[in-house]
């Protein structure tokens, strides 16, 4: 008995370090070649670097627009992200507290988006930010963005706000509050895992995207980090240093945005997972 | 100063799946009442309470408060405060910013949050949990925030929904005497659910008694022990329950007699006039005696029932004592110092004793109808 549970263990804890090998490795290996030089990588890829600089990171900024690249992912990210939390999160709330007719309805065809892949939206998209002078222009980018991530935050917004008891709706309105406050001080702070993880996936999603911020932009100050290095990727051709420091900045944002809400978003999956 | 009376006229709830929750809800409450709404589950009482919340739409008659009706009047205008069964605390607040929250709604200058929180803290002895949140406290301390932030209100009635059902029974004794000294210092209109007879015993000024949705009696405490309206409230009220026999009513010279099985015994005078008052004429009958009011009988003969004992429960100062008679299974509580010398030890399985009624305290009751015949209405 006691045995068969050790390698129970033995077996878990194996595979966990294989998913994690899996998954950081890569990772991992990115940042540290971004500190080797161009030799270094080419002759031992495994090996650490002989010196640790930040050069080429200064090199970065100051040959690029790197600091417009940033800015504009951070822009098209960032606030499609906020704004499109705001909405989702109201039409999640309705959807999961409110009983009227069409409720079901609704919620089925928030949730069906997911199943029409991006793409096809392709020739709306650009016809409607076309009219409405947007190409071209990095709010153009982001006010696509804002529907990106529509189905999977109100599934997750949705969960969240089914796990807030209708006890305390209840008491806060015998209390004095209305709809408005019912929903603002009672609720939405109660969420807050939800948020938190709607927010980062969504953001990471768009910090990501190339598609849309491809089709959508031509200058070189409207670019969001994705096509940079897009450009970057044939520009370097062989000079992997900088390759690898251009993919550090734009992947490190992100990596530390999880680590830091990795606990939020954990407990929210689980909601999710049991009340979704 | 306003009076806060509460009345309800014919007031009805359907929800929307068509299940009649209430019917015909008829209730007065004075100013400063305290009502217990008791009844076994899914009875309506919550819904009921509910409605003068307003947390529930009335589906047909009236609701008043203070003399005004209320029907379509919003919760935060009716000027109630509700505790509820699971507390409801704001878990995101601590105990402070729950128990302020709906006077900062009412914008309510903070000086004056800040004393009215205090004062309601120091009543519920929780002062120094203010600072926390509902998570780090007990649920005996969770209960009294829930009753602080109804206080800090002032409000003109007082609902409360199960609001000890949570607890431990020692800790529900307790806030149960606690709930009586509070409602001795803040003056107001309470109502009060609960599906516990001797809370509502202990609580209530008046207690409403509901079954299926229908009110089935409302009267003082006493009235409600000593006069059942009918077989419901009488078995529902009284712990043990009271005891029910299968018996037989004549009228012999104009005067009633009530036989059950071997015994028959003749009634009481007030008895008498209630039965004749009513034009009640031989009938059968279901007797109720509770146990508390049957007795050893030394030997046979009179009104005395031959018994067997199944099991005797001993509960230090009483006993309760399970026995067969006349193919029923009746329960006696004997105060230990009747009980004969040799039987305090405990009464052996299969003992053969007698017992016997007080005519002046037994019930009679239409087993048809199930209403009490000389008290129903
Ligand atoms: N929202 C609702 N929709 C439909 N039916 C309901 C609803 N709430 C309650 N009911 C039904 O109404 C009846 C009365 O319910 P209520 O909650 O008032 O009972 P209760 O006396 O408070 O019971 P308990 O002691 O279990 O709390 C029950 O049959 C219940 O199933
Ligand atoms: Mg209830």
């Amino acid at each position: 008995m006691i045995l068969k549970k050790g390698m129970t263990r033995i077996f878990l804890y194996a595979v966990e370090a294989f998913v994690l090998v899996i998954s950081a490795f890569p990772l991992l290996w990115v940042i540290v070649s971004a500190f080797k030089t161009n030799g270094e990588i080419l002759s031992d890829p495994l090996a650490l670097p002989s010196s640790i600089s930040l050069d080429t990171f200064a090199h970065l900024f100051d040959t690029y627009n790197f600091p417009v690249y940033f800015l504009n992912s951070l822009l098209a990210a960032g606030v499609s992200t906020v704004v499109s939390l705001l909405f989702y999160s109201m039409g999640a709330y309705v959807i999961a507290k409110f009983n009227f007719p069409g409720r079901r309805l609704l919620y089925i065809l928030f949730t069906i988006t997911l199943l029409v892949p991006a793409h096809s939206k392709t020739q709306p998209i650009f016809s409607l930010v076309m009219q409405l002078g947007l190409y071209d222009n990095i709010w153009g980018v982001t006010f696509v963005y804002l529907s990106m991530g529509m189905a999977m935050s109100i599934f997750i917004l949705k969960a969240g706000f089914m796990a807030v008891p209708k006890t305390l709706d209840e008491a806060a309105i015998v209390d004095g509050a209305g709809f408005v406050r019912v929903f603002l001080r009672i609720n939405l702070p109660l969420v807050k895992n939800a948020l938190t993880t709607a927010g980062i996936l969504m953001f990471l999603n768009n910090w990501n995207e190339y598609y849309f911020a491809s089709l959508l932009t031509v200058s070189d100050s409207q670019r969001t980090l994705p096509i940079a290095l897009a450009f970057f990727t044939s520009e370097f051709s062989y000079n992997y240093t900088q390759l690898f420091s251009a993919l550090t900045v734009v992947i490190l944002p992100g990596i530390i945005l999880y680590a830091l809400a990795q606990e939020k978003v954990q407990a929210s999956v689980a909601t999710a997972g049991i009340k979704g | 100063m306003y009076m806060a009376t509460v009345s309800l006229k014919n007031v009805k709830k359907i929800y929307d799946n068509k299940v009649t929750a209430v019917h015909d809800f008829n209730l007065e409450i004075a100013d400063k009442e305290f009502i217990v709404l008791v009844g076994p589950s899914g009875c309506g009482k919550s819904t009921t309470l509910r409605m003068i919340a307003g947390l529930e739409e009335i589906s047909e008659g009236d609701l008043f408060i203070g003399g005004k009706r209320m029907n379509d009047v919003e919760p935060k205008d009716r000027d109630i405060a509700m505790v509820f069964q699971s507390y409801a605390l704001y878990p995101h607040m601590t105990v402070y910013e729950n128990m302020a929250f709906a006077l900062k709604l009412r914008k309510t200058p903070k000086e004056e949050i800040d004393r009215k929180v205090r004062e309601a803290a120091e009543i519920l002895d929780i002062t120094t949990y203010l600072g926390r949140k509902p998570k780090a406290l007990s649920g005996g301390q969770r209960q009294r925030v829930a009753i602080g932030r109804a206080i800090v209100r002032d409000p003109k009635v007082f609902l409360m929904d199960e609001p000890l059902s949570n607890l431990d029974a020692k800790l529900r004794n307790q806030m149960r005497a606690e709930i009586i000294k509070l409602r001795q210092r803040i003056q107001t209109t309470f109502v009060y659910v609960t599906h516990d007879q001797t809370e509502a015993m202990t609580l209530g000024d008046r207690i409403v008694i509901m079954k299926d949705g229908f009110i089935q009696q409302t009267g003082t405490p006493q009235e409600v022990f000593d006069q059942p309206a009918n077989l419901f409230v009488a078995g529902f009220i009284g712990s043990p329950q009271m005891n029910f026999f299968d018996g037989q009513l004549t009228k012999q010279d104009g005067r009633y007699q009530v036989t059950i099985g071997e015994a028959a015994m003749t009634l009481p005078q007030t008895a008498q006039d209630l039965l004749s008052q009513r034009g009640v004429g031989g009938m059968a009958v279901t007797v109720g005696a509770r146990p508390e009011h049957l007795s050893f009988a030394a030997e046979a003969g009179g009104h005395t029932i031959a018994s067997r004992v199944d099991v005797s429960e001993m509960m230090g100062s009483e006993v309760y004592l399970h026995v067969n008679a006349v193919g029923r299974d009746v329960v006696m509580r004997i105060p230990t110092t009747d009980l004969p010398e040799e039987h305090r030890a405990g009464i052996p399985y299969g003992t053969e004793i007698r017992f016997t009624f007080r005519p002046e305290l037994i019930h009679l009751f239409d087993p048809q109808t199930e209403k009490n015949l000389m008290y129903g209405t």
